[in-house]
């Protein structure tokens, strides 16, 4: 893009004075504080004080015998944070098992604000329910982006901590602290503060591009106190010991399918859940969605310029072709010690998975459910048993599916924002349409599954996608 | 980061340091203290900024909030009688005076996005996060610009040619 700074006049050479009359100011050394000199009794006293302060008042002054966040390194970026005091077993109670209950008490800072402020604004029609374990914080002007997030933890439980490229030991707000900074591909800071007096760690994700005093701004303004049975905030494990490899063998990214996948035909009825049946009517693949309704494709991602979501038209060309996406391609590491390395970005073209299921209310209730439909990638092993698909295992940055449509009849509702279920009156049978993207390169693999029942049933209606 | 990479890069940047402190604060004054100010923010900062490459928007983008903190400054004084006598009038820093107060009549923010993006070169993803900003909003802002300036000017060959860049 050509520059216009030829519409400016040259820089005056005062200026450039004026810069290096800066640069000299910051680099000068700074001035000593006078310590005043005290009386020799006076500082005798002061000198006690200070020596038996730490005995009489362990916690006066943040003096303690032993810190309580003791990193161990375990490879080149990776530390196991070793939460047992030194010479102490492992085995034993902690001095301060803390309450059993906590609560973490935040205040989002000026700039940002927290999720449920944030859900309740983007989906008025949809009651969110706060799980109390996922405390985010947004940026206000890009709700999209990462912020903060909070998990708790016991002191006591042994915690990995990998994809470190380096960390340092520090105090904010009075608490214990460690501050470490990601390697690799990693793209968060992770901050642990200790919260002695009830026995909590606090692990921060924290967006990289929060300027550090910000964050530090932030993080001392959080508390943990005890908490209540119906009032508290449930400990995570979500995000602790990151796994490690038992050995370089072994391939931590292959899983065996654990459910028992139940193949049906085109127009073969199956159970969706207690109260409905359904029936696959047809099954295709598409290259153009032109002549789908667009106002039923279902809202991706929020436009904050028009403060509305995406349109139809972001994500289908004027010939009704799905645009192509990216992915990154990286070779990974153990993240112990190796990093993930990036390697190349790669367009991929989509097609559209469209698919028309037959759903009976067998009861004399209104019911409401989910479709119950996911699409998965499985490939087969050598002894012909599907597993979790390997293809384009370290291809990242793009999704290789997303539910996208569902016609009007499904549940009646309008707008980007419709839940994504269906309605039937008592013994009523629809027709309804549902849709999926798909990575093309994928197609072979994607079979479409429906849920026998809720989330944890372990049977699945299967249909492969392509013969 | 050494001192001695830390004032090239400094130097490296100096002219757009002096177009974007003039753009916003229009007082040559006012221009050297908030770049004054800003370098020596960033020089307390600088362990924060982990490359090297990312340093001139990262200046910039400390500068810009110095100096949005001095137009805050002045704003909440600008009713009183004895700031107002001592007001200095506009430095103009444009080599086209005409381009320079069409410039001039955008609001702040917009005048600033146009200007990095525009002037500056910088891209749509660079100006938010030199501005902190979403991108969309950079976008906005650049379309409001143009709209604003085309309605100043009809055609105007400078300004078709700088929104066009």
């Amino acid at each position: 893009m050509k520059k216009q700074t030829d519409l400016f006049k040259p820089t005056p050479a005062g200026f450039h004075t004026a810069l290096e009359d800066a640069l000299a100011e910051a680099q000068a050394p700074k001035a000593k504080k006078r310590v005043p000199i005290l009386v020799p009794g006076v500082a005798v006293a002061a000198l006690l004080l200070l020596v038996l302060t730490p005995v009489m008042f362990p916690n006066v002054l943040g003096t303690k015998d032993e810190p309580s966040l003791v990193p161990e390194t375990i490879g080149k970026y990776a530390f196991d944070l070793n939460l047992v005091q030194p010479g102490q077993s492992e085995t034993a109670e902690p001095a301060n098992k803390g309450p059993e209950f906590v609560k973490l008490v935040v205040t989002p800072i000026e700039g940002y604000r927290d999720r449920a402020e944030y859900e309740a604004e983007l989906y008025p029609e949809t009651p969110w329910d706060p799980r109390a374990d996922d405390i985010k914080w947004y940026p206000v002007d890009n709700p999209s982006a990462n912020g903060y997030s909070f998990f708790l933890s016991r002191p006591e439980n042994k915690e990995l901590y990998t994809m470190v490229g380096s960390y340092q030991k520090t105090n904010i707000g009075g608490h214990e602290a460690i501050i470490i900074e990601p390697a690799g591909s990693y793209h968060l800071r992770r901050v642990l503060m200790m919260y002695e007096d009830v026995n909590i760690v606090v692990t921060c994700y924290v967006n990289m591009k929060i300027p550090m005093e910000d964050m530090i701004r932030a993080l001392e303004g959080i508390s943990v106190i005890e908490g209540t049975p119906e009032n508290n905030t449930p400990f995570s494990t979500e995000y602790k010991a990151e796994s490690f490899p038992a050995s370089p063998a072994e391939n931590p990214y292959l899983t065996v399918i654990g459910k028992d996948l139940i193949f049906k035909e085109i127009g073969e009825e199956f159970t969706r859940n207690e109260s409905i049946t359904a029936k696959m009517e047809s099954l295709e693949v598409l290259d153009n969605v032109k002549d789908l309704v667009p106002n039923e494709f279902l809202g991706y991602g929020y436009n904050y310029e028009t403060e509305s979501w995406l349109e139809y038209s972001d994500y289908v060309d004027a010939e009704g072709k799905l645009y192509p996406r990216i992915s990154d391609v990286w070779i990974p590491g153990d993240r112990v010690n190796t990093v993930d390395l990036f390697v190349e970005s790669n367009p991929y073209e989509q097609k559209y998975i469209l698919f028309r299921v037959t759903y009976t209310n067998h009861t004399d209730e209104d019911v409401d459910a989910s479709t119950g439909f996911e699409l998965n990638f499985y490939d087969t092993d050598e002894k012909g048993k599907l597993i979790k698909s390997m293809a384009l295992l370290n291809d990242r940055n793009a999704d290789r599916d997303e539910f996208m449509y569902l016609s009007r009849n499904a549940d009646g509702a309008t707008g980007k924002q419709r839940r994504k279920g269906i309605t039937l009156k008592a013994g009523e049978t629809k027709t309804i349409t549902i849709g999926y993207r798909c990575d093309e390169r994928l197609l072979d693999q994607a079979y479409l599954t429906c849920k026998n029942g809720h989330d944890h049933t372990m049977e699945l209606s299967t249909f492969k996608v392509t013969k | 980061m050494e001192n001695k990479l830390f004032e090239e890069l400094v130097l490296k940047n100096e002219n757009r340091l002096y177009r974007l402190s003039m753009s916003i604060l229009k007082n040559y004054a006012d221009a050297q203290d908030a770049v004054h100010d800003a370098i020596l923010i960033a020089f307390e900062k600088r362990e924060t900024l982990k490359n090297p490459d990312a340093f001139g928007p990262w200046l910039l983008r400390i500068l810009v909030r110095v100096c949005y903190k001095e137009l805050r400054r002045k704003q909440r004084f600008a009713d009183a009688p004895e700031y107002l006598q001592s007001v200095p009038s506009r430095d103009n820093p444009y080599a086209d005076v005409e381009m320079g107060a069409l410039l001039d009549s955008l609001p702040v923010k917009i005048r600033t996005t146009v200007l990095l993006h525009y002037v500056e070169g910088y891209s749509v993803k660079e100006v938010a996060q030199i501005l902190r900003i979403a991108e969309g909003t950079v976008k906005s802002r650049l379309s409001t610009g143009r709209t604003l300036l085309k309605e100043k000017l009809e055609t105007t060959e400078p300004v078709a040619q700088a929104c066009r860049g």
